[in-house]
């Protein structure tokens, strides 16, 4: 592309810049506004330098016929002065803002990406460019591509979400916006993540960031214990999956994943060696994205950490660590096919049943949205055992379905917690459908769409990856799918029933939406209905974007 | 152990290195086991800081100099000052926590040596016998076909220094900044843990935001006075079991 | 010269001074005159008798500063390897100078912004 010329050692360009252009700007982003909080009642003394900063770089780019960079760079540089200027004794406004335009920017370059670096060769979607300082530590295909989208999005719905619950709690901390655009960063690293150290420090930026935002609620000790319990298994998570990245270092000699692909594929390589590597790997992701043996910590962390950081772990942090799981095994590992395909099709089968069960005896509406999130780890993995074209797009496509779900769910569940305290029980539902119908209405479609029914995203969802199971050849997972759907959608309908079908109790207070959650809310509800109905555009990229880095 | 003698052996040859691997592994072992054995806490983490020297050592033995002063400068120091910290911070007397029942230690003795026989079974095999893929004569290293790694990596500048830097700069530049980002998220994290007064946080809005009701019952432990949070309370935490 | 004697001096080094600081305290021993008393033992011979030990409660904010102590340690240990390398690049190696410069720099900023943030949060100030 444009940074072809590596025959001039001194110019900066010999990185491809634009294969992490998205991440860039989140984390001037997020390092800016982490300055801007600390900078109390100096902000434009901060503000300014950036945005002049931003400015000059945004002409430059232009002036190198890089106009979508340069744009939103250029944008982001006016807005920051003009948010601090605009709300000048509000720094959470400011934050929110900021991380928002900054996550809108950041779409906007991951689409540019999309359209000049990826499809630029035709139909093969995979390219990296080779270029020294990035050589192999990062692959831009479909993965990163609908990785980033989803995480994304995911960030762009939670910031305006979370913000008036945030106040409620009075833990609207500084920190919060960067502390999330960091995460979202390591997220979308994760995606691209093609060798082994990049993708343990993309895992444990993201996990780290996390830890911290789910123990914000610092008077609330069920966050504290979220936190604490969160990092001490994660913890440990991360220790079992370096030693297996360790391991399969040993075995392979290699830490990029395509060369360790092709390492494991040689005769001579030690299978054993690789094999236990390929373990504790394994281990380590499915603690990540809560498989079933490793789910444990998922209850009490959803339902402890404050709401719309559930939201974003629930949404994001699936999609992130499957990125990882689909790149791991399937450039990495596919010579190991005959072990690991078993292995994880029983933990998928395992997953969608405990947690399907485990949800429908829970009462509270957090917890049992965190045993519906374990179910559909189970259902993505689907995708992933079908080891093929079909079930990485359909995974991917999944991911993006359950994620916009999710978040619409938890953005009801923040409505009606702001006014009736800590938990939201089933039974505190009852009549919601009478005297909030809107809330009701939004809830009870996001619940449809996570159920699977149409003409939901999470139908299209389930219905692309259940294809691609039997097509290849695990009927008998797609049949455990579709029996733990049944289930599910036993509890899901149940919550919609208890809504619409039982008599309010007029002494509970009414939910309320605060502006920003409303925009939220109605975006993810717009977006589950658009996914379920016009699901061609976004499936085909989908399809295209099952072309790999190997 | 057998994985690493055989390795100072390949590497040298004389007695030097064998004799002085005896010594560290000797060491390390008998460290790491008095770490999990002793009573008091602090002598448990200074026989941490002997483990690490000992691992430190044993880098030496592999002619890794630079990571053997990485682990004296990072873990030595700095990870066990944490290591200290904490455990003053909680308390030498609170050794309650030490008491584990026999089921737990079953299971952790039967993991351990399940993850050590592992180990041990996977490296011996192929690392250490005569039909070593690693050994001078296996007509696989000898073709270059396979790449014992860590042993015999680039010789010249500072035991890999050199080689550390200028990979640090082509190959793996974006994890390096990645890994000052994950620095920096970790100082927001301690910060965030060691601030004590929350009541007043500095960067909260000064105008509260009017656009939103008012809310009424929003957990009440939220606002609670500071020094309240570690006592009390268990309102909120009632034992959750699974279902 | 094996990579093991290099390290003889070194090691001939520490069994010298291991030895001298033997020796130092083997002759301060037999030489000084020992009247032990239970005063004497006392850790602070005048004032206030000590109560309890020495290993009490230490305060969390000790904790941020052993924290930030790692994270420049990390820091430390990342430059040196750029330090080694930075002074021999050029325009023919395949990592320009430049390059490495920005790079390490754009590496501590990011850590100095963290001691920034640290430092106005207050933790630094022991009030």
């Amino acid at each position: 592309m444009f940074l072809a010329q590596a025959t001039e050692p001194l110019e900066i360009p010999e990185v491809a810049w634009s294969s992490f252009a998205p991440e860039l700007a989140l984390t001037a982003a997020a390092l800016v506004l982490l300055l801007i909080a600390i900078a109390k009642g100096r902000q434009q003394l901060v503000a300014v330098p950036a945005a002049v900063v931003s400015l000059a770089a945004g002409i430059w780019l232009v002036t190198q016929q890089l106009v979508v960079p340069g744009g939103v760079a250029i944008a982001l540089g006016l807005a920051l002065p003009a948010l601090v200027f605009a709300f000048p004794r509000r720094g959470s406004l400011v934050q929110a803002w900021g991380a928002g335009l900054a996550l809108v920017g950041a779409l906007v370059l991951t689409g540019w990406q999309y359209l000049t670096v990826l499809e630029g060769g035709g139909t093969e979607v995979a390219t990296i460019v080779p270029q020294a300082a990035l050589a192999g530590a990062l692959a831009n295909d479909g993965i990163a591509f609908f990785t980033r989208i989803t995480v994304y999005l995911t960030g762009l719905l939670v910031v305006p979400i979370g913000y008036g619950y945030l106040q409620d709690r009075r833990i609207n901390r500084a920190e919060v916006e960067p502390l999330l655009l960091l995460a979202v960063v390591g997220m979308a690293a994760l995606g691209t993540a093609n060798d082994l150290i990049t993708l343990f420090v993309a895992l444990e930026v993201l996990s780290l960031a996390l830890y911290v935002l789910a123990g914000l609620a610092r008077r609330d000790r069920r966050s504290q214990e979220a936190s604490l319990k969160y990092f001490v298994l994660g913890a440990v998570a991360s220790a079992i999956l370096l030693y297996g990245m360790a391991l399969t270092y040993v075995a392979s000699g290699e830490l990029a994943l395509p060369a360790i692909g092709s390492s494991l594929g040689l005769v001579t390589t030690d299978r054993v060696v690789a094999t236990l590597g390929l373990a504790l790997i394994t281990v380590g992701l499915g603690f990540k994205v809560a498989l079933v043996p490793f789910h444990l910590w998922t209850p009490d962390v959803y339902q402890g950490s404050p709401t719309n950081v559930t939201a974003f772990m629930a949404a994001a942090t699936k999609a992130a660590g499957f990125a990882a799981i689909l790149r791991l095994y399937l450039v990495a590992f596919p010579g190991l096919q005959g072990l690991w395909v078993p292995v994880l099709a029983v933990l998928a089968a395992l997953t969608m049943l405990y947690g399907a069960y485990l949800a429908l005896v829970q009462r509270d509406l957090k917890r049992m949205l965190a045993y519906s999130s374990i179910t559909h780890a189970g259902y993505a993995t689907i995708g992933v055992v079908a080891v093929s074209d079909a079930g990485l797009s359909g995974t991917l496509w999944y991911l993006l379905t359950y994620a916009v779900s999710t978040l619409g769910a938890f953005a009801c569940v923040i409505a009606i917690e702001r006014t009736r305290g800590g938990e939201v029980g089933l039974l505190e539902l009852r009549g919601l459908g009478r005297t909030s119908p809107a809330i009701a209405g939004i809830l009870s479609l996001c619940l449809l769409s996570l159920a699977g029914l149409p003409p939901t995203a999470g139908f299209v969802g389930k219905l692309v990856v259940f294809q691609a199971g039997v097509q290849a050849g695990l009927t008998w997972l797609v049949v455990i799918g579709v029996l733990s759907s049944v289930v599910a959608a036993f509890f899901y309908l149940r919550i919609a029933g208890t809504m619409f079908l039982e008599d309010a109790d007029p002494a509970l207070p009414l939910p309320a939406a605060s502006s920003g959650l409303t925009v939220g809310t109605a975006v993810s509800a717009a977006l589950v209905v658009f996914l379920g109905i016009q699901p061609q555009l976004f499936l085909q990229v989908a399809d295209s974007a099952a072309a790999l880095v190997r | 152990m057998t994985l690493l003698a055989q390795a100072a052996e390949v590497t040298a040859g004389d007695t030097a290195e064998v004799t002085l691997f005896w010594v560290f592994a000797v060491l390390g072992l008998g460290s790491a086991l008095a770490v999990i054995t002793l009573r008091n806490i602090v002598h448990g983490a200074l026989m941490l800081v002997l483990n690490f020297l000992a691992i430190a050592g044993l880098y030496l033995t592999l002619q890794s100099a630079f990571l053997s002063i990485i682990q004296v400068l990072v873990y030595g120091g700095a990870i066990m000052v944490l290591f200290l910290f904490v455990i003053m911070l909680l308390g030498v007397d609170n050794d309650d926590l030490l008491q584990a029942d026999g089921r737990n230690r079953l299971l952790a003795i039967i993991g351990g040596a399940l993850l050590a026989g592992a180990i041990t079974f996977a490296f011996v095999g192929p690392y250490t016998s005569a039909a070593s893929i690693c050994a001078e004569e296996a007509p696989a290293a000898a073709a270059g076909q396979y790449d014992c790694v860590g042993l015999d990596y680039e010789e010249d500048d500072g035991a890999g220094v050199a080689f550390i830097g200028r990979s640090m700069f082509t190959t793996y530049t974006y994890p390096f900044e990645l890994s000052a980002l994950l620095l920096t998220v970790a100082t927001i994290g301690a910060v965030i843990l060691a601030r004590r007064r929350d009541l007043t946080p500095e960067d909260e809005d000064e105008v509260v935001g009017d656009e939103r009701a008012e809310p009424t019952g929003a957990h009440p432990d939220d606002r609670g006075d500071p020094d309240l949070v570690l006592e009390g309370d268990d309102a909120g935490a009632e034992p959750r079991g699974e279902g | 010269m094996s990579f093991f004697e290099q390290y003889g001096t070194f090691a001939i080094l520490v069994v010298l001074g291991c030895l001298l600081y033997a020796l130092i305290m083997v002759v301060s021993r037999v030489m000084r005159p020992s009247v032990p008393s239970p005063q004497k033992l006392t850790t602070y011979e005048c004032g206030v008798p000590a109560e309890g030990t020495g290993w009490t409660q230490v305060n969390i904010r000790y904790y941020v500063f052993a924290f930030l102590f790692v994270i420049f340690d990390v820091e430390a240990i990342f430059l040196f390897p750029w330090a080694v390398i930075v002074g021999g690049l050029d325009a023919t190696t395949p990592v320009s100078p430049m390059f490495a410069v920005v790079a390490m720099f754009l590496f501590i900023g990011t850590l100095l912004e963290g001691l920034a943030y640290a430092w106005k949060k207050g933790v630094l100030r022991w009030d």
